[in-house]
């Protein structure tokens, strides 16, 4: 008798995508939340290490992962990519006499996604924790037609008041308690993918760089604190101390969502995002687009008239000014509990930059036009 | 191996994540069917999908129901967009405002999604002053189009929260459907156990949406005496109106007995029978806030000629959103009331009798 062919087996996921899948899952169960970035950082340093990078902590947290040129000579040009290692979150502002935590936001949080949202609340140890409700049976006509005020939400942490307040300090930290979740079509979902994305993104691109032959020498950086106060602290004291001779800033922009427009949005698995704008040196926008093209690397074009909302904000300015480009990963439902992207668009990003790094061997064509 | 007659709170976890919106209650009557079947006189599956089973005592009496709801709130899938978005709609009673960016399960491969909503970057000024409606939200399952979607899930399929079991410190539980899995565990946990007298349980569907399995029982069985086993809201939280109102029922004051909610007024003696119940079995119990909420009560006291009814509730904090708390001890006390009040259940006659004290 013979047997029936077996059927193909299910293609998994390729290896690259599950060294994506790997890193990102790490990177976003790491709270790192804006001035706390220490453990995400110390992460990103251990990985860049192991990848070959020469590391170092910069005096404000980030930290520069250094791939030399391999070819021999003076000093090289250098190229700084930057991707800010924070994430948005909460703080503790109230330990109330019953128990309950009141917050405020550390960077832009929605407070209308925030009732039942379950977190984590970083205190003496880690306290699963959730911002409580009130059932519709006890709300008064009309109450659920009205967003519940930051004021007015609370985390439950499940403790008796006293323990509670043992437990929990004002200014401790809460974040979002959602792991990683594959979901269809090579899409993930989870916290933090603002900006982890592209954290995961350049730890890709710094071991595809690792194997090839470079001119620039090529910092890879993780930076802190994007997401709060004015401007980009971590890009900004990073750029100093590296003074690049051309920059690329990571980072995630919207993507594509039923009710949003579409003039405002990039496609999932449409490829990493462009900015061009004031914010981007034409030529670096231009070279980006060129080795796009010319590695069949499908991209979209984000025209941004002012700022771009990135590190690329304060790398630009630095010292005598740095020609800057963005390269964005599209985001659904940025700044949520459950931000989505799909992971192909974030390998796509990893290779980009990659191949734009290795490609400025012949300089950045049009830098003095 | 759990000591017989204690709760038995392997099952209600598994109760806890099976998934079972109103109308699509199999997978919870399955565990309950498995769960049961060694220890039930009789079980039928009737025409509303619920589980009615029939358990003999040392005695008989007055016609005894004790019920407790398989369903939980959810959504339905009614549309799948080109997009590959599902938009959904939903099923028994949900605030809009704690939907958006959560977690998902969807249809009977509980594929995992997440609900989204416009990112608040691009909402206008305005639109932070308004709520996120449901019909302004999708389900996200990562299709990139509708033929992705159409693959995995269909129209009519149901939604469910996604939010597995866990222990909260020593004292507390957390998971989904609390309302009302954590009566359908008590409930199996008397079943189970020896009963002094008959009685039947009914584990009903589409309580949600209007107590409609209970009535179908009811109308089956006509019970003389009927308990609704539930979980109860408890809002022992900040919040104004709470503090103005009195924030009872609370987590670890025991069982919460209902005197009057918004379908039933509990029949006095059976309410003064659990509160003897309590003392001399000497567990603590509070009230359930009057006029707040309904229980397959509203439909056991109705049925045929009328029954004597009541509703006993495990408190809960959270019911009707994603995942609810409950401390142990509450839900532990519950079955040990009701465990105490059950051979005396039989003892009362018909409404307009006197109750007949065990010889």
């Amino acid at each position: 008798m013979r047997s029936a062919p077996a059927p193909p087996a299910p293609a998994g996921p390729s290896p690259r995508t599950a060294r994506a899948l790997e890193l990102l899952r790490r990177a976003t169960d790491i709270p790192g939340l804006p001035g706390h970035e220490a453990e995400l950082v110390a992460w990103f340093e251990a990985e860049a290490r192991a990848l070959g990078a020469e590391t170092r902590l910069d005096r404000m947290g980030s930290c520069v992962a250094l791939l030399p040129a391999k070819s021999p000579g003076g000093p090289r040009p250098r190229l700084l990519v930057a991707a800010h290692a924070d994430a948005i979150g909460l703080v503790v502002t109230e330990v109330t006499r019953d128990g309950f935590l009141r917050v405020a936001p550390l960077g832009g949080v929605d407070s209308r996604l925030l009732p039942a949202q379950e977190v984590w609340v970083h205190g003496t140890r880690r306290l699963p924790g959730v911002f409580g409700t009130v059932p519709p049976h006890f709300q008064s006509p009309g109450e659920s037609r009205k967003p519940i005020p930051f004021d007015e939400l609370f985390v439950d942490v499940g403790l008796p008041a006293a323990r509670a307040r043992r437990s929990v300090r004002v200014g401790d930290l809460v974040s979002f308690r959602t792991s990683l979740q594959e979901l269809l079509g090579g899409r993930v979902t989870g916290r933090a993918l603002d900006n982890r994305a592209s954290v995961t993104a350049l730890l890709l691109a710094i071991e595809q760089l690792a194997g090839w032959n470079h001119a620039w020498d090529v910092y890879g950086a993780a930076t802190v604190q994007e997401e709060v106060g004015r401007g980009c602290l971590g890009a900004l004291t990073t750029t100093f101390a590296v003074r690049p001779d051309v920059a690329l800033a990571m980072d995630v922009t919207h993507g594509e969502a039923p009710g949003a427009d579409d003039w405002q949005t990039f496609k999932m698995d449409g490829g990493p995002v462009l900015c061009a704008g004031p914010n981007v040196h034409p030529a670096v926008f231009r070279a980006l687009a060129d080795t796009a093209d010319a590695e069949q690397i499908p991209y979209q074009v984000e025209p941004s008239p002012r700022s771009t909302g990135t590190d690329a904000m304060d790398i630009q300015v630095v010292g005598h000014g740095v020609p800057t480009g963005v390269v964005g990963i599209p985001l659904r439902s940025m700044h949520s509990a459950v931000e989505s992207l799909c992971l192909r668009d974030l390998e796509r990003a990893a290779e980009l930059v990659a191949r734009f790094a290795v490609r400025l061997e012949r300089g950045l064509p049009g830098r003095d036009e | 191996m759990a000591r017989p007659g204690a709760f038995p709170w392997e099952l209600f976890e598994a109760l806890s994540n099976a998934r079972g919106v109103t109308g699509d209650e199999g997978p919870v009557r399955r565990l309950l069917r498995d769960y049961l079947a060694p220890h039930a006189d009789r079980m039928e599956v009737d025409a509303m999908g619920s589980l009615l089973v029939e358990k003999r005592g040392r005695r008989t009496g007055a016609r005894v129901l004790l019920g407790a709801h398989m369903d939980e709130v959810g959504f339905m899938v009614v549309r799948i967009e080109k997009s590959g978005a599902l938009r959904l709609q939903k099923v028994g009673g949900l605030d809009d405002r704690l939907l958006a960016g959560k977690r998902v399960r969807v249809g009977p491969q509980a594929l995992p999604g997440v609900l989204g909503a416009k990112p608040p970057h691009l909402g206008q000024e305005e639109e932070a002053s308004r709520t996120v409606k449901l019909e302004d939200m999708y389900a996200d399952i990562g299709a990139a189009d509708e033929a992705e979607a159409r693959a995995h899930v269909r129209v009519g399929d149901t939604v469910t929260f996604d939010a597995a079991f866990e222990p909260w410190g020593a004292a507390l539980v957390r998971g989904k459907a609390f309302d009302d899995r954590v009566g359908c565990a008590l409930l199996a946990a008397l079943v189970a156990g020896p009963s002094p007298a008959d009685f039947v349980a009914a584990f009903t569907t589409q309580e949600e949406i209007g107590l409609r399995g209970a009535r179908v029982a009811a109308q089956r069985f006509e019970p003389e005496v009927a308990v609704a086993l539930e979980g109860t809201g408890a809002v022992d939280v900040p919040g104004k109106r709470l503090a103005a109102l009195g924030a009872f029922p609370c987590l670890g004051r025991g069982p919460v007995l209902t005197r009057r909610d918004s379908t039933t007024i509990s029949d006095p003696r059976l309410f003064e029978l659990f509160e003897r119940a309590a003392a001399a079995a000497g567990v603590r119990w509070q009230p359930k806030r009057p006029g707040i909420g309904g229980t397959d009560a509203g439909e056991y006291h109705r049925a045929g000629p009328g029954a004597r009814a009541i509703s006993v509730s495990v408190p809960c904090r959270y019911i009707h959103a994603p995942a609810a708390l409950a401390a142990r001890a509450d839900i532990e006390a519950t079955l040990e009331l009701v465990r105490a009040a059950l051979p005396k259940l039989a003892a009362l006659q018909r409404p307009g009798g006197t109750p007949r004290e065990n010889s």
